[in-house]
């Protein structure tokens, strides 16, 4: 049984416990997160490690209601972001990009205030199109969407067929592009 | 705006949004499947932990009857298709010969086109028939059955036939339930009805629940409807069939008895509606669905294209993933005459009123799936009874499944 709350409670006071407790309900859940964005084991692990990293900075003061949903946002993330460095290495070069990364520290956030806005707006987007879905729709496109998981992998966990999976996956995505344009995001 | 845009903007949505399962469990990690090309059993019959009849018996000691019978699961289908096309022929008849003027699922205004099939219809000829049914129990049924049954029944409504040589005559109506019924002597015209054979089948099917009772009872699981001891595609065709006939306004009799309307109950209703828990996946393996709780019936083996003919047998509609939009209506014209300017309307306003809540989306999507159904059903009636070629391809096809179903099936 997960116990959240004692989690919690460790990260509270400051107990290093906390983490070990995380590992041992959360590494495999976190590690497949990051692995199936990253494709790489290395890359992977160091997701993993900079979300435990976040997760004992963050709380407190935050106090997340759903820490598992937390702790997979923050992998998530992590796992974005180290994809994102990957392609831009295929680029530009490694040594290029992580000078980028070291100028980047001291300078403002490279998005500018106008990008940011538009990811919030297309967050809200989401959230509100998200709400509007079935549950097993929203279930099912979130399962892939945001764990990456395999067709195969929904298919079996939501009793679906695979072709009914892709095909409801589809259909996902053509509302989501008819939604966008409508709330002009596209 | 790049896919990745949108995958980071999706991480960022509220966590009352992140309802799916995360695996939490603790496996090592050498454990975890790092191939996207994972195995997974996708063909593997998937049940769900539901009982609906408790008896003593455990349910691995039934004997299915496919295992005893092989084809005789396409008999099934075979008898429940005809069936279905039976009954609704002879209602639908009955209605436009003037011996019942009200369906109560047509409104006034659901000026179908009768005229087209009118004449049709009344090419039909009316008889009176005598069906001589002989069930006997085989040699290893005896000790379980309680008696022979012999019985003769007679046709005397009027009946409306078609011509004989349109019809073939189902040879064998041997029933997968628990128990071997075989039809000894089954002496049925050339000339069969289509209220007969509807008769004939309904009156089998109650037998073969009868002697089901008389049998040790087993335990069925929710959605196996047809009392074989497993979920196939063949139960969800049988509710869709009934469904169709007796609820959705055709005035047929249910050929299902009381447990196995219990058995499709997947809704749980108490009003025993249990047909709206139904729908079909979007291919060959048929689905019942209630709200997420979802039951996978047991593959049937054929091809893209040999799917079209079940499709075009059980009424295919898609149901579970989609539902049904403006498209789809825009598709055949004569459905918009069907339905009277009220409901037209409603379905305009839904339309341009795209729904905000799930309250709203469900409500929207039932609409849309209800008419769906009706006017899939109510088309492929109207062109079976107004194209005299329908019936012969009608058999035509379900002859073909059969020899479908014998080679990829029975012979393995």
């Amino acid at each position: 049984m997960h116990d959240n709350s004692r989690i919690i409670v460790l990260l509270l006071q400051r107990d290093e416990q906390a983490l070990k407790l995380i590992r041992e309900q959360y590494d495999t859940m976190c590690y497949q997160i990051a692995y199936r964005i990253t494709g790489n084991r290395e890359d992977a692990e160091e997701c993993v490690s900079d979300a435990l990293m976040a997760v004992w900075n963050s709380i407190p003061p935050l106090i997340p209601d759903n820490l598992t949903a937390y702790l997979a946002s923050l992998v998530s993330r992590n796992a974005i972001n180290q994809y994102k460095r990957m392609h831009s290495e295929k680029r530009g070069g490694a040594q290029f990009v992580s000078a980028l990364d070291e100028l980047a520290e001291i300078l403002p956030s490279s998005e500018c205030v106008e990008r940011q806005i538009e990811k919030r707006e297309l967050t809200a987007a989401l959230t509100v199109w998200l709400r509007t879905l079935p549950p097993d729709h929203r279930r099912i496109f979130m399962q892939r969407y945001y764990l990456s998981e395999s067709i195969q992998s929904i298919a079996q966990t939501n009793q679906m067929s695979a072709d009914a999976v892709k095909m409801l996956l589809m259909r996902l995505r053509n509302k989501l592009k008819d939604y966008l344009r409508k709330e002009e995001l596209l | 705006m790049t896919p990745l845009d949108l995958m980071e903007a999706l991480h960022d949505v509220p966590e009352d949004l992140l309802d799916f399962p995360l695996d939490t469990a603790t496996e090592s990690r050498s454990d975890i499947q790092t191939d996207e090309s994972e195995k997974v059993q996708a063909n593997q019959p998937i049940v769900a932990n539901q009982t609906a009849v408790k008896t003593s018996e455990p349910h691995d000691t039934v004997n299915s009857p496919r295992q005893k019978y092989g084809s005789a699961f396409l008999s099934y289908l075979l008898t429940a298709g005809c069936t279905a096309a039976c009954i609704a022929g002879f209602a639908m008849l009955i209605h436009f010969t003037g011996a019942q003027d009200d369906f109560s699922y047509r409104s006034g205004s659901h000026e179908i086109a009768v005229t087209e099939i009118e004449p049709a219809a009344t090419a039909l000829t009316t008889e009176t028939t005598t069906v001589t049914t002989t069930a006997t129990a085989s040699p290893e049924e005896t000790e379980t059955m309680p008696a022979v049954q012999t019985e003769t029944e007679t046709v005397t409504a009027a009946e409306t036939a078609l011509p004989a040589d349109t019809v073939p005559v189902p040879q064998t109506t041997v029933i997968p339930g628990t128990t071997t019924h075989t039809a000894a002597a089954e002496t049925v015209t050339q000339k069969t009805t289509l209220a007969k054979t509807t008769v004939t089948t309904i009156h089998t099917t109650t037998q073969a629940t009868t002697t089901t009772a008389a049998s040790p009872a087993p335990v069925y699981e929710m959605g196996d409807v047809d009392m074989d001891g497993k979920i196939t595609f063949a139960d969800a065709l049988l509710v869709e069939i009934d469904y169709q006939l007796a609820e959705r306004g055709m005035s047929a009799q249910s050929f299902l008895n009381d447990e196995q309307r219990a058995l499709g109950n997947m809704n749980g209703k108490d009003d025993g509606r249990y047909w709206d828990g139904i729908s079909y996946a979007p291919e060959w393996n048929g689905s019942l669905n209630e709200w997420g709780q979802q039951i996978k019936y047991e593959p049937y083996p054929l091809s893209g294209s040999d799917s079209q003919i079940i499709e075009k047998i059980v009424f295919w509609r898609n149901w579970m993933t989609e539902p049904v939009t403006a498209e789809d209506f825009q598709d055949d014209n004569r459905v918009v005459t069907y339905y009277n300017p009220q409901e037209r309307r409603r379905l305009a306003d839904m339309q341009e009123n795209e729904p905000e809540t799930y309250q709203e989306y469900d409500a929207y999507w039932q609409v849309y799936a209800k008419w769906s159904d009706v006017f899939y059903f109510e088309n492929k009636l109207t062109a079976f009874l107004s194209d005299a070629d329908s019936l012969t391809e009608f058999w035509a096809d379900m002859e073909y499944l059969r020899g479908i179903y014998d080679r990829e099936v029975t012979a393995k």
